[in-house]
């Protein structure tokens, strides 16, 4: 039993991260820092997740 | 197993205690760039039902790449959240950062207020004396941490999310899995220790040709 795997480009990652941050309104530092000093806002705080995610697979993490 | 079939199979398991303990449905999936694997869900936030209410959400992601040895899929990073529908806020996470070096690498956070440690962390001039959430409570590093089935029972047991009949077999049965893979990597972290126990438990074991292999102590020393 296996489940799916879904190839991802370092490009698709990329877009999906400025698209994140665009909706958020917010620079990638910016967040980054926010989540060090506890200080998400609940809207960003629910994309971190996804952030924390796309930076580890493309290797920043 | 190759390390692509190994995060596949791993995605699997996941699916099918998610499956076996909460109601609704969700997938899990794998994403894959490079050897970097990303386990997650979706959705990203999964309904957590209390009496046929949603009140709550699971967040859970599981970052994998090739351990030490190049052989073997492991655990880089993963993140288990709860949060609450009210305002969406965390309630609590438990997290695991296999290269950690400040904060312990198993730990839980809980988003909560208390005066009196306030006034404590305040006193140490800790970073951030109001928020509960900055401290990192240290559970047993990367070889004892909890594991996802502790959280799910946690979900079920304390905080009454519903479940479906026959939730605790399966979480049993994924948590004697998990403590058997955490033994084989022990095993390979101590190998001398677990000689000495095996030889007094009546087994009889030879070195192998190369020699003692060394203990090693980051994963056994490390908070």
């Amino acid at each position: 039993m296996s489940a799916t795997i879904v190839t991802v480009t370092p490009d698709q990652l990329e877009a999906e991260r400025a698209k994140i941050l665009r909706r958020l309104e917010i620079t990638a530092e910016e967040i980054a820092r926010r989540a060090e000093e506890y200080t998400l806002t609940a809207e960003q705080a629910e994309k971190w997740g996804r952030l924390r995610q796309i930076a580890f697979l493309l290797g920043d993490r | 197993m190759d390390l692509r079939e190994s995060a596949g199979s791993f995605a699997a398991e996941i699916q099918a205690l998610l499956d076996g303990v909460l109601p609704g449905e969700r997938s899990v999936n794998v994403e894959k760039q490079g050897q970097r694997f990303m386990v997650n869900t979706r959705p990203a936030w999964l309904p957590l039902m209390v009496k046929n209410q949603c009140l709550a959400e699971l967040e859970l992601w599981i970052a994998c790449c090739a351990d030490s040895s190049g052989g073997y899929l492991a655990v880089q990073e993963s993140a288990f959240s709860l949060r609450s529908t009210l305002d969406r806020e965390p309630l609590v996470r438990l997290e695991y950062d296999r290269s950690a070096r400040t904060a312990p690498a198993a730990h839980w956070q809980l988003h909560a207020e208390r005066g009196a440690f306030s006034h404590l962390l305040a006193h140490a001039e800790a970073k951030s004396p109001h928020s509960l959430s900055s401290l990192h409570l240290p559970v047993g590093g990367a070889r004892y941490r909890p594991c996802l089935e502790d959280f799910l029972q946690f979900l079920i047991c304390e905080c009454g999310v519903d479940r479906k009949d026959d939730w605790k077999g399966v979480i049993e049965n994924g948590r004697q899995r998990w403590r058997l893979r955490q033994i084989s990597t022990l095993v390979r972290d101590a190998p001398a220790e677990a000689a000495r126990v095996l030889k007094e438990l009546g087994y009889q074991i030879e070195l192998p040709q190369q020699g003692q292999r060394a203990l090693s102590p980051d994963s056994l020393r490390r908070w």
